[in-house]
């Protein structure tokens, strides 16, 4: 039993425990919200439009998390402005603001000579190296979600599933859209330290697509996308521990090992009946 | 009301203050910063390395003109050439590479611009420390043994006599005197070690870049934090925690920075392992103008003091 209590052993794996657990929790709570409503889309565009705050934050000076906050606090706020004038959808905003946002950091990356090595940490994140301030952001992004989907769950589940008849009743529809997006780019933020730019989706995505084939109401569905989350966060660290096999990289292949698992799964209960 | 030309403001005021930002940071470009010389005596040289082209300045006096392609802040192993380098290669009559495919993007570059330069390749007949990495034939890091900078100098040498005649002499006699000076280095170096016992002189760094620098100065690369001889890997949670042991069991005082970018990873290593994160080394490039590494000599010396200084303390 020695190799299932040996990494807890360490400092600098139990910050990347705590961080993969929290940060697939809520990754893949909030993922079933962003697959129900059809933004997948949305989740992606954040991942890229953060990398403007991570070049802009290495500009000043400041914490990389710092910097990823405030991007993603542009995105949201442009997009929802964009979004308020009803001839343009989130879709649309998004696609103005993901490659303005995008090409500006790379732009910026290009011409700044200090900026080299250690792209790489933004691209396929740096797990084993969080730090205190990505740790008590994790916290409080799993706080806010978590407090949103006890306060606004019903609220939110009805505007994935019905948004005229949500309208109907009197909702405030774009409010509500508004405090999803927030909530997505707040996790993006997070998982943008623990597994990167580029696989930040798949953590979004894949443990709310595997609950989604072996659940059929909504609450299952995103406390089982949560706990696939977390198994994936903390299996994918027990592999890196014991190969050479990055933190980032390894959890986002549990994620999709966990997904063929789920497919295959329900593959067999369709045969069998 | 539409709220469109609001947020197309806003948009802009971003893309104005972003392209702010870049005119300040283009400002201090100083590798590129030299134009080709415009008279015709002097040898054009294109150098990749900050550290060729110190030796071709040290060689060629004069006589030649140097063109740097990397500066203080650019990383050779990832490199993305401008266009202006293009520019200065078209014009050159010698182009000097590192070569141990470090600045293997030249090729590219080369063909692209068209050049008609001779090329000559510094590491040539220095032979490479083995690496596991792919791709390369050996660390091409050769630069930090002084035997080898002095092995370097030669090639260079040779390669402007075969571009330009008239000054062999002046080359040979240049490399002659600066090889002189790389021998008082060497013993310099020799001397701030000396006091160091064997067992502490136990280097960790970012990346496996001074695997000839150990060589030469009998030290002990106990490992390096990103596992690889260039600086694109992530390490894994298993190579973390052999590092962490390896710092445990061998009490290494001090982790190595080579850059001033985001250390995180390297300060919880140290944490961990109850060392110390250490001042930049200089790797892969030489220091700013001004600085204590400005020319190759300087900044070897100030990495075999920055090592002493980590390793004297109690």
């Amino acid at each position: 039993m020695e190799w299932l209590t040996d990494p807890w052993t360490s400092e600098i794996m139990r910050r990347a425990f705590a961080e993969a657990i929290v940060m697939g929790a809520a990754a893949g709570a909030l993922g079933c919200f962003v697959l129900l409503r059809g933004l997948a889309f949305l989740g992606e565009s954040v991942a890229h439009t953060l990398i403007l705050g991570v070049v802009v934050a290495f500009l000043l000076g400041g914490p990389v998390a710092l910097g990823a906050v405030g991007a993603a606090a542009a995105t949201v706020g442009l997009s929802s402005l964009l979004a308020a004038d009803r001839r343009f959808s989130v879709d649309v905003s998004m696609g103005v603001l993901l490659p303005s946002f995008f090409g500006l950091g790379v732009t910026l990356i290009a011409l700044t000579d200090g900026y080299r090595a250690r792209l790489e940490d933004t691209l396929f994140g740096a797990i084993l190296g969080v730090t205190d301030l990505d740790l008590g952001l994790a916290a409080f992004v799993a706080l806010a979600a978590a407090a949103t989907l006890l306060l606004a769950g019903k609220e939110l589940a009805l505007v994935a599933f019905d948004r005229p008849m949500a309208r109907a009743m009197g909702y405030r529809v774009g409010l509500l859209d508004l405090l999803l997006f927030a909530l997505v780019t707040l996790v993006a933020v997070v998982a943008l330290r623990a597994v990167g730019n580029v696989l930040l989706t798949a953590m979004l995505l894949g443990p709310a697509l595997s609950a989604r084939l072996l659940t059929r109401t909504l609450w299952p569905m995103v406390a089982l996308a949560g706990g696939l989350g977390t198994l994936a966060g903390v299996l994918g660290l027990y592999w890196s521990y014991s190969s050479a096999v990055g933190g980032g990289p390894a959890i986002v292949l549990v994620v999709a090992m966990l997904f063929a698992l789920a497919a295959g799964g329900r593959a067999a209960i369709t045969l069998v009946r | 009301m539409s709220l469109i030309p609001s947020a197309l403001a806003r948009v802009l005021v971003l893309g104005v203050a972003a392209l702010a930002l870049v005119a300040c940071g283009d400002d201090d470009e100083a590798g590129s910063a030299a134009t080709p010389s415009a008279s015709p005596e002097r040898v054009s040289v294109v150098a990749t390395t900050m550290q060729l082209q110190d030796f071709a300045r040290q060689v060629g006096g004069d006589r030649v003109e140097v063109t740097g392609i990397l500066g203080p802040d650019n990383e050779p192993h990832e490199y993305e050439p401008t266009p202006s380098d293009a520019e200065a290669l078209a014009d050159a009559d010698v182009v000097l590479e590192n070569g141990a495919n470090l600045d293997e993007w030249l090729d590219d570059l080369l063909a692209n611009a068209g050049s008609k330069a001779k090329r000559v390749t510094a590491v040539d007949g220095i032979e490479l420390l083995p690496t596991e990495e792919e791709g390369f034939p050996g660390d091409p890091h050769v630069w930090h043994d002084p035997d080898n900078a002095k092995r370097m100098v030669d090639n260079i040498a040779t390669g402007l006599s075969a571009a330009n005649s008239e000054g062999r002499t002046t080359f040979v006699r240049n490399a002659t005197a600066y090889k002189a000076k790389l021998d008082g280095m060497a013993k310099q170096i020799r001397a701030t070690f000396a006091p160091i016992p064997a067992d502490r002189r136990n280097l960790i760094t970012t990346h496996d870049a001074f695997g000839y620098f150990v060589r030469a100065s009998d030290l002990n690369q106990v490992g390096t934090v990103l596992p690889s001889v260039s600086t694109d890997s992530e390490p894994s949670g298993r190579q973390v925690r052999e590092l962490v042991e390896a710092i445990r069991a061998q009490d290494v005082k001090a982790i190595f920075t080579e850059e001033a970018v985001d250390a995180s990873l390297e300060k919880q290593i140290a944490d961990e392992a109850g060392a110390e994160v250490s001042t930049s080394l200089y790797a892969d490039v030489l220091g700013e103008p001004g600085s204590e590494g400005e020319t190759y000599i300087d900044a070897e010396l100030a990495n075999a003091k920055a090592m002493a200084a980590a390793w004297a303390g109690s």
